[in-house]
């Protein structure tokens, strides 16, 4: 029997961009901030992209493209650049799916070369997820000392003078929230079952990178005490739709790769399922009719999350050629979630605005009836 | 391919220094500038003291040549502006009818030229008078660049700032497009503070002159041609260098003796072209001014704005003491004070955070120091705890109350009035309301609309209020519809503004009387077949005295009415109409067309009702409003000349037809208002709702909602039947539909008046077996209570009789 090749799903971003990372130190001739493997300007060539270095990977002498990251803001990346490197810990907040996550990779990737040592958060995090934990059957053989000590991600980053990345830090209850003020106003963490050693300082370097879902907001808002300490950058939903067009085809076509898809996702279907989204979003149509709006965020990572699950349909079970039709089929899934509401919102878009421009194009033809036989 | 080598793409970098060189190196000294920069008026100023010119040309309104006196009064302390206005009166523009609302409105075009402390052309004309240097302006009057109007051609915009188009030209140009690209920069702004303003004040004013030319000859090189043929760029340079060669043969002085001060962008005059026109006939005024902060900030993003007024003012105050490095913690601290006063919870952590920040930004966004962008960046990461178009508007408000500041100008009395400031005053006199000049504080002020003299006193204030002129204000706390009748309490309260505010309106009239006209009449233009407007616009009229008027708003009024298909705005029109049939009564004057047009207006509103029916949800509440107000118009109506059978008919048709239970209710409600149908019949409608499938029966609040909020009378909420159909409807309902329905049952209670509620309540009570509450028999109440209703009945009784009834 034929065995299959183990393949690793993904890499981390340093591992995946480590020739970029290597080609912009070989490049950069600015002051670093402590322990930073890049200067803050580098960093933000790493994440904006835009340019092609000559570089020396191994023993050749290769052409390096620096490829753009995050589509955001630039001052946006900037103002979190440099939060990394100031007192305070950097807290990123936005809609589901507004690419939080993925820009904390990076930044983490580019400034320390490590985007791993990461807290997720959740309601079932402890104090112990965040200081430290014990190795209970040494301790109760030996009592507690260095080695039973086993180092939280936190402890890991501080000790070395490196990013820790916290997501999703508002999903943890507020009393084990409260654990980083300590962590970031003292940049210590107090080991009282250790007497003699019964500090861990942290090196030049060490900060948080968080994420927060402005969803959640009020679920676990931070205390006062811990807002102090982040300074916080609110990442939007794309407003522009070229840019939204150019990151669902990237990512897309990212995620087809490392699923070993070789469906063809055309422009037209990429931009009508932009169209979709950005209308049903924004509640107005381009040509300025109202419609409702749907109560789910619609953000870029669902449109990506659609043209994938649309790839992957006109891989095995069509031709391979994604069309609106495949769209259609993927879309009410997508927007109708929590609200059976939404439903009516997609109807009403489908006799509205799809209807009309099915006239006149085929490709909204093609969507307007697949929508029809989808939502029946 | 560096970015230098991009950005000079397509540009030859020797040419560019050629014509650069020609132009700094010849005889005629030219200095470029940015107007309201601190960094360019400070190294203007050492410029001028050190060449000590004859005389200075600045790139200013050459019709505005008389104001340069009033500028440098003692008196006069800017923000100031110099405002030129032009009305075609002859309508040699051929624009009357075109860029105005009415063929009897002649075109009218003006422009501000505002001045702040630290505007290099200020500190130009203020630094030749200390060298007793002779200083002029050198260009076109603004109106000469607008030509007659030929069919099918754009039309010009209406009358705003004319402001100097070389920044647009500048930011349009492809060696500027490549260079904010390049470099990240969002706007003009960024551009000019990261390459001109911070950093650069110290350096040898030589060494800017060179750098700024440099910049706009690589931008006049990449830009427009067509452009600059199109906004007068070409026509404005050929007058300039026109009027710099007749100064200099005027005074006898040699071009080594002079120096032009003008937009960096017209350093590189085309000297090919030597056409320009000449103004067109009409009137003019020119004046000094004061202005304020706040406006130069509203400009902001012509060129004759600044964004933050009041932080480049702050500047320019630490750039005259050599200590610049003051601006960051001062800004940080005045923006974060502000923003305590709001309420944000902020500390000097905060401030010691965000210093940092815009330091660190300004590194990284490679700036020598920290400039406006990189400041409010800084602010916002630190101190905005989420997204920060909600969560930092106090923030943002805090920033733009230290940015723009509230600092007004003044100007000298020596300048004369406009015609309309000396009517203003001249009526503030004649009026007896000169008090509140004096004064500088609110004053309170009561006109007794029986009174002659009030009455007058009371049309002067509306024409001010209509006028938008800062000075008077209607306090309409009470319903504005019945309580102006026959009192009118106003507030007034002097205003700096006042008489900028005066010079604008200027533009549309001699007198106050006059610029109201002028003003009710374009309104009324542009509300053509608007049945509301219209009518609202004829009692604007009315109640600002204006007889002449009268006819014509009543002309336009009805064709409004006979044009207007909308429920909603008739019956808004016939509030308007019985506010003015009131009016007459209480007059004692006759207005047959008023009553004519009040029974136009009900015809054509009742017609308009079956349209209605299909009225979307949220328009639907309005629509109710405006039934209610068509129906009370007809019982009210002592004259017979409105058919109720009309409203009836229409009504019932628009009930037949609607699908929507809430209109459903509240038409059928309105039908038993009318009398068409019984109470009990309604009623029976509501109670079928009991005997429909869940999906009709969850309806039935909707439709009970508009049965009640028509429901004037006890027809509907006095009847036994209401209750029985309520309880049928609860019977029936299941949980889930109960649910459902609550909502707009509560809603539909809320609409009725409190002793229908407490009769209804009572029923419900005694009809399943509960007792009545016992009565209050007794009143008891207090002594001081008793002394204060005597003294109210006092009163009351005492403006009885003032009233004459």
């Amino acid at each position: 029997m034929a065995t299959k090749k183990s393949v690793q799903l993904r890499e981390p971003a340093e591992v995946q961009y480590k020739h970029q990372l290597e080609a912009l130190k070989q490049h950069d001739k600015d002051d670093k901030p402590a322990n930073w493997l890049l200067s803050p300007r580098a960093v933000l060539s790493y994440i904006l992209g835009g340019q092609t270095l000559e570089a020396k990977i191994g023993r050749k002498k290769v052409t390096v493209e620096i490829n753009r990251k995050f589509f955001g803001d630039r001052s946006l990346v900037e103002k979190a650049i440099v939060t990394l490197a100031s007192e305070r810990a950097l807290l990123l907040v936005g809609e589901p799916g507004t690419g939080k996550s993925w820009l904390s990779e990076h930044l983490a990737a580019a400034i320390t070369g490590n985007s791993t040592l990461t807290i997720q958060g959740t309601a079932g995090t402890t104090e112990e997820h965040i200081k430290y934990s014990w190795n209970i059957a040494r301790v109760i053989a030996e009592g507690p000392n260095d080695t039973n000590l086993i180092p939280s991600p936190t402890m890991q980053a501080m000790q070395n003078g490196t990013l820790l990345r916290f997501e999703e830090v508002t999903r943890c209850v507020p009393d084990v929230q409260d654990s980083l003020v300590s962590i970031l106003s003292d940049k210590a963490i107090a080991i009282p079952e250790l007497p003699d050693h019964n500090m861990i300082w942290a090196k030049s370097g060490f900060n948080i990178i968080a994420t927060a879902n402005s969803r959640d907001q009020g679920v676990n808002d931070l205390s006062a005490a811990l807002k102090r300490r982040f300074n916080y950058i609110y990442i939007p939903i794309i407003a522009d739709k070229a840019t939204e067009i150019r990151i669902i085809k990237e990512r897309s076509s990212e995620l087809m790769q490392r699923y070993h898809i070789p469906a063809k996702l055309p422009g037209p279907v990429i931009d009508l399922l932009a169209t979709v989204f950005r209308e049903i979003r924004s509640g107005v149509t381009s040509d300025g009719t109202s419609i409702k709006q749907a109560s789910t965020t619609l953000s870029t990572a669902e449109a990506i999350a659609v043209a994938l699950e649309s790839a992957l349909s006109a891989q095995y079970f069509g031709d391979g050629l994604v069309t609106p039709e495949h769209i259609a089929q993927n879309l009410a899934g997508s927007i109708v979630k929590e609200d059976r509401d939404d439903l009516k919102v997609l109807k009403e878009y489908n006799a509205l605005v799809a209807k009309k421009r099915a006239m006149t194009n085929s490709e909204w033809q093609v969507f307007h009836h697949a929508m029809i036989a989808a939502l029946n | 391919m560096t970015t230098q080598q991009a950005v000079f793409k397509g540009l030859d970098l020797q040419q560019l220094e050629a014509s650069v060189d020609k132009v700094l190196n010849s005889d005629l000294y030219w200095f470029p500038v940015r107007h309201h920069s601190p960094t360019v008026a400070r190294l203007l100023q050492q410029v001028i003291r050190t060449r000590k010119p004859k005389v200075i040309f600045i790139e200013g309104p050459s019709d505005c040549n008389d104001l340069i006196a009033h500028i440098l009064h003692p008196d006069s302390k800017p923000p100031i502006a110099m405002y030129s206005s032009y009305r075609d009166d002859n309508n040699v523009l051929n624009l009357a009818g075109i860029s105005t609302a009415s063929k009897d409105i002649p075109a009218r075009f003006s422009s501000w030229y505002p001045m702040l402390a630290y505007s290099p052309e200020y500190v130009a004309l203020k630094t030749a008078k200390e060298i007793k240097a002779k200083a002029c302006f050198i260009d076109l009057p603004h109106h000469a660049l607008y030509t007659p109007f030929v069919e099918g051609e754009e039309k010009p915009g209406a009358a705003g700032p004319t402001t100097d188009k070389a920044e647009d030209l500048i930011t349009q140009s492809e060696f500027y497009r490549a260079l904010a690209a390049s470099a990240g920069y969002n706007s003009w702004e960024e551009t000019w503070d990261s390459l001109f303003e911070f950093g650069a004040y110290n350096t040898d004013p030589e060494v800017f002159r060179r750098e700024l030319a440099m910049f706009c000859a690589a931008s006049r090189f990449t830009a427009s041609e067509q452009q600059m043929q199109q906004d007068g760029t070409y026509q404005r340079e050929a007058y300039m260098r026109q009027q710099i060669k007749d100064k200099l043969a005027e005074y006898q002085l040699a071009e080594s003796d002079a120096m032009v001060i003008c937009g960096g962008f017209h350093l590189f005059m085309d000297e090919t072209k030597t056409d320009y026109p000449s103004p067109p006939e009409g009137t003019t005024y020119n004046s000094l001014v004061p202005y304020s902060f706040f406006r130069v900030a509203e400009l902001s993003g012509y060129s004759a704005g600044n964004r933050a007024p009041q932080f480049y003012q702050l500047y320019w105050s630490f750039l005259q003491k050599n200590k610049t490095e003051e601006l960051l913690p001062n800004y940080i601290v005045a923006v974060l004070k502000a923003a305590r006063k709001k309420g944000e919870a902020l500390s000097a952590a905060d401030a010691i955070a965000i210093a940092q920040h815009a330091q660190m930004l300004s590194q990284l966004r490679q700036r020598p120091q920290p400039i406006l962008d990189d400041i409010h960046d800084a602010i916002i990461a630190c101190c905005c705890k989420g997204d920060p178009n909600e969560d930092g508007l106090v923030l943002k408000a805090a920033i733009d109350e230290v940015d723009i500041g509230r600092a007004l100008g003044k100007v000298t009395d020596d300048v004369g009035r406009l015609p309309i400031a000396i009517d203003f005053y001249y009526w503030l006199q004649e009026l007896d309301l000169h008090e509140f000049q004096i004064e500088e504080k609110q004053v309170k002020l009561v006109l007794n609309k029986q009174d002659e003299f009030d009455r007058q006193r009371s049309a002067f204030l509306h024409r001010l209020a209509f006028l938008k002129i800062p000075a008077a204000s209607l306090n309409s706390s009470r319903d504005q519809f019945s309580a102006a009748l026959f009192k009118e309490v106003w507030l007034l309260a002097w205003s700096p503004s006042i008489d900028s505010k005066l010079v604008e309106e200027n533009l549309y009239g001699d007198s106050i009387e006059a610029a109201t006209m002028t003003k009710l009449q374009e309104a009324v233009a542009q509300q053509l077949n608007h049945a509301d407007a219209c009518c609202q616009i004829l009692y604007e009229a009315i109640k600002m005295a204006l007889p002449s008027l009268i006819q014509p708003l009543q002309k336009n009024a009805e064709n409004a009415l006979a044009n207007d298909p909308r429920v909603v705005s008739l019956a808004q029109a016939i509030n308007y109409l019985r506010q003015i049939e009131q009016h007459s009564s209480i007059r004692q004057t006759q207005n047959s067309a008023i009553q004519d047009l009040l029974v136009l207006a009900y015809n054509r509103a009742c017609f308009a009702i079956p349209d209605a029916a299909t009225t979307q949800a949220e328009h639907q509440y309005e629509l109710v409003d405006a039934l209610k107000t068509i129906a009370e118009t007809v019982f009210k109506d002592s004259s017979g000349a409105m058919d109720i059978e009309l409203l009836r008919l229409n009504i019932q048709s628009a009930a037949e037809l609607t699908e929507v239970p809430f209109l459903k209710g509240a038409f059928y409600g309105l039908l038993a208002e009318l009398k068409v149908i019984s109470g009990a019949e309604v009623l029976a409608l509501l109670a079928a709702y009991a005997k429909s499938t869940a999906d009709i029966l969850v309806q039935a609040g909707d439709f009970l909602e508009g049965l009640l909020s028509v429901s004037r009378t006890s027809i509907i909420t006095g009847s036994p039947q209401l209750i029985e159909a309520i309880e049928e409807l609860f019977k029936h309902a299941d949980h889930q539909s109960f649910l459902i329905m609550l909502p707009k049952i509560r809603q539909a209670f809320e609409a009725i008046q409190p002793q229908s509620k407490y009769a209804i309540a009572d029923k419900v009570a005694q009809r399943h077996g509960l007792k009545s509450s016992v009565e209050l028999v007794e009143l008891n109440t207090s002594l001081e209570a008793a002394v204060l209703i005597a003294d109210i009945d006092k009163q009351v009784d005492k403006i009885m009789q003032e009233w004459d009834f």
